[in-house]
């Protein structure tokens, strides 16, 4: 409570700011979160075996196949049934709805590497093209660099 | 829609428009698409799944998506239809046997509530092909006046020839931007 001083003026406290930080580290510990948990290799594991499940089904055609759209919802929704369980697990009173209401308040402050790592987890021009650098992988068309780097001993003249 | 959608939605940078074009089987969606990005048109098969064109015009990023329009596939365009800022529907102005069931797909898809803030540019296209209906006949035939729930324009084009495809496109563009980016 702010008493009245004696010149019986209130002292200025700006409680919009209180406010505020409150729900920009609640935020900040959620993203911190989400960061630590995509970077964990529980999620590697989890989105390989989801490359492995689909993969062949994928080719170089350029026109898409309708069952592309299937298996990227699928990701989709993986991946966000996949942080929701974790963030839950994680931060006490997790609730995604309110995490996505703070999302969209600062939809114009989602600056950084993670925001563009999250957003290109939707994009299906880059699931399309993670399934055909998987195939490429998996039938040996991967670029083999160490064919192209040959080792020899230097002999530095003295 | 999930977070990770929603934030897609959010990170979608300025200027960029998400448009999904629809239509009968041969009506020549696919001829549009490449002919805007300047590819061939010579050996354009019908699709079967759907094609997806990233184009740059007038400043705007145009994400165009082109989905195959046979009967049997037709149960999947319900699948594209989140995110969709503007719908372009396309007609075979000279395939007059099946102008019904062109109107009858339009107006159901019409009433999809994903779709409903979408503009809808409906393309007569075709007009280079002889006996090819007037946008005024179509505009009878597709019953377009009674689309009161959407910004609408039908446009003749040829897609063979290329012409009046721009008109169109920017008649669209001009609409979404007016809606979509003096909001901000």
């Amino acid at each position: 409570m702010v008493e009245p001083q004696d010149n019986g003026h209130y002292e200025e406290i700006n409680i919009s700011n209180i406010g505020t930080d409150e729900s920009d580290n609640y935020f900040a510990q959620i993203i911190g979160c989400v960061e630590e948990i995509i970077v964990d290799e529980d999620f590697t594991k989890l989105q390989n075996k989801f490359l492995e499940e689909y993969w062949r089904e994928f080719d170089n055609e350029e026109e898409n196949k309708l069952v592309y759209t299937e298996i990227f919802k699928k990701y989709i929704s993986t991946i966000e049934k996949y942080l929701e369980e974790r963030l839950l697990s994680s931060i006490k009173d997790f609730n995604m709805k309110h995490f996505e209401e703070e999302l969209m308040k600062k939809q114009n402050e989602l600056e950084g590497e993670i925001f563009e790592i999250l957003s290109t987890f939707s994009d299906f021009g880059a699931f399309k093209n993670m399934l055909l650098d998987y195939r490429a992988m998996k039938e040996g068309r991967a670029v083999d660099f160490s064919l192209d780097i040959s080792v020899s001993k230097y002999n530095i003249k003295t | 829609m999930g977070f990770l959608t929603v934030l897609k939605k959010m990170k979608q940078k300025e200027k960029e428009m998400r448009i999904l074009m629809l239509g009968l089987d041969n009506a020549g969606k696919t001829t549009i698409l490449k002919r805007f990005n300047g590819e061939p048109i010579n050996t354009i098969s019908p699709t079967l799944g759907f094609n997806i064109k990233t184009l740059e015009h007038r400043g705007f990023k145009l994400n165009i998506w082109d989905v195959g329009g046979q009967k049997s596939l037709r149960s999947y365009w319900r699948n594209y239809f989140e995110c969709t800022d503007g719908l372009i529907w396309v007609v075979d102005s000279a395939d007059k046997r099946r102008l019904e069931d062109c109107r009858n797909e339009l107006h159901v898809l019409l009433q999809e509530e994903r779709l409903a803030g979408a503009t809808l540019l409906i393309f007569a296209n075709k007009q280079d092909l002889p006996g090819a209906c007037t946008t005024d006949e179509l505009r009878d035939i597709l019953e377009l006046d009674k689309i009161k729930t959407h910004h609408w324009r039908i446009v003749w084009c040829s897609a063979v020839t290329g012409e009046n495809l721009l008109d169109g496109i920017d008649w669209m563009i001009n609409d979404i931007a007016a809606r979509i980016f003096t909001l901000d």
